[in-house]
């Protein structure tokens, strides 16, 4: 944090911070690695709308997407890169100090 | 908020909860205490070529159910859930073997294998509760065989057993933020009461190990095969697959 108080705020990341991208960037920095048919279902969105948001973080370099198959089962596999990871914790750090909330994760 | 929890350690713990509710990992874990209990009963005496043989089967899935757990739920995992429930790999779970090699690679690019730092104080924490708890249940059982072999005579204690150790598995999932079965908590004390009987009519006798080893793989099959209906239930199969 550069100690700006609001002006911090413009320098949130707004690819994370629209929040059905926040929703999956969320799940897939608490897993490995989770599929298409997974994300649509935690999150609830539309084939078109997750594919869309899916779209724009991988654009991002947040996250990649592998298309496989186990058995007969084809998998649409999203995990999130390094660069993903260090994005979302940055942008968690900061919207804890824009609400003042300690930076300990505390359950 | 309905939780205290953080959404990022309730995604984790939903993640974990996806890979358990079809049944198949306590059914496989079931199958697995009861081929080793089968071992333990009935193939231990005698050396008839056709026991050698049912040793040997036994001794081979035994073998491949503790080596491949893993595998085998993931196979039938990826011919039952993963179509209706999609797939996730928690991050408590080892790399995926069975992904192809070139599969494995493309995911590496870029990929952070670190955990996050919030998940590893969590998993820390919980590690260390379980480890507590863990000791505990080891202590009670030392306990018992203690007293059962020293002064205290009475077949009950195996019920005392099972209600003990139901009382840790609760313990335990209190402590992981997680519900007990209750086919569980109603089996495990079945059992630990059917132990009783069968020492008061003097069936068990050196073999009480393998029918507690049998008792409790099966509780865990139909635990396992309960939840594997109710979830197809739930969950029936897509028209479509393709994602």
């Amino acid at each position: 944090m550069s100690g700006n108080g609001l002006k911090d705020l413009s320098s949130l990341d707004r690819l994370i911070h629209e929040p059905a991208r926040l929703m999956i960037m969320t799940i897939l920095y608490a897993v490995k690695e989770a599929d298409f048919v997974y994300l649509q279902r935690e999150c609830g969105f539309t084939q078109g709308n997750l594919s869309s948001h899916l779209s724009k973080l991988g654009e991002g370099g947040y996250l990649t997407i592998t298309k496989t198959f186990k058995g007969k089962y084809p998998l649409t596999i999203c995990s999130l890169t390094r660069k993903g990871r260090e994005a979302f914790e940055v942008y968690s750090v900061k919207m804890r100090y824009v609400t003042g909330q300690p930076s300990n994760n505390s359950r | 908020m309905s939780s205290t929890l953080s959404p990022t350690l309730q995604a984790e713990q939903r993640a974990q909860q996806h890979w358990v509710e079809d049944g198949l990992p306590s059914i496989i874990t079931g199958i697995g205490c009861l081929v080793w209990a089968f071992f333990w009963i009935y193939l231990k005496n005698g050396h008839s070529p056709f026991k050698i043989v049912l040793l040997l089967s036994a001794l081979t899935l035994y073998w491949a159910f503790t080596q491949h757990h893993l595998e085998i739920v993931d196979w039938l995992k990826a011919r039952l859930s993963y179509p209706r429930t999609g797939y996730v790999r928690p991050p408590q779970m080892p790399e995926d073997k069975s992904l192809p090699l070139d599969f494995k690679m493309l995911s590496m690019q870029g990929a952070n294998t670190t955990q996050p730092e919030e998940i590893k104080r969590a998993h820390a924490r919980s590690m260390r509760r379980f480890l507590i708890s863990f000791s505990l249940m080891l202590v009670a059982f030392v306990a018992i065989a203690y007293f059962h072999s020293s002064w205290i005579h009475s077949p009950w204690v195996s019920s005392a057993f099972g209600l003990s150790f139901v009382a840790m598995l609760w313990l335990l999932a209190r402590i992981e933020h997680r519900r007990v079965s209750w086919i569980l908590v109603a089996g495990f004390s079945l059992v630990g009461l059917c132990m009783s009987v069968f020492q008061l009519r003097g069936i068990v006798g050196p073999d009480q190990p393998g029918y507690w080893l049998a008792g409790i793989g099966f509780v865990a099959v139909i635990d396992g095969a309960v939840g594997l209906f109710r979830f197809l239930r739930r969950n029936p199969r897509p028209s479509s697959t393709a994602t």
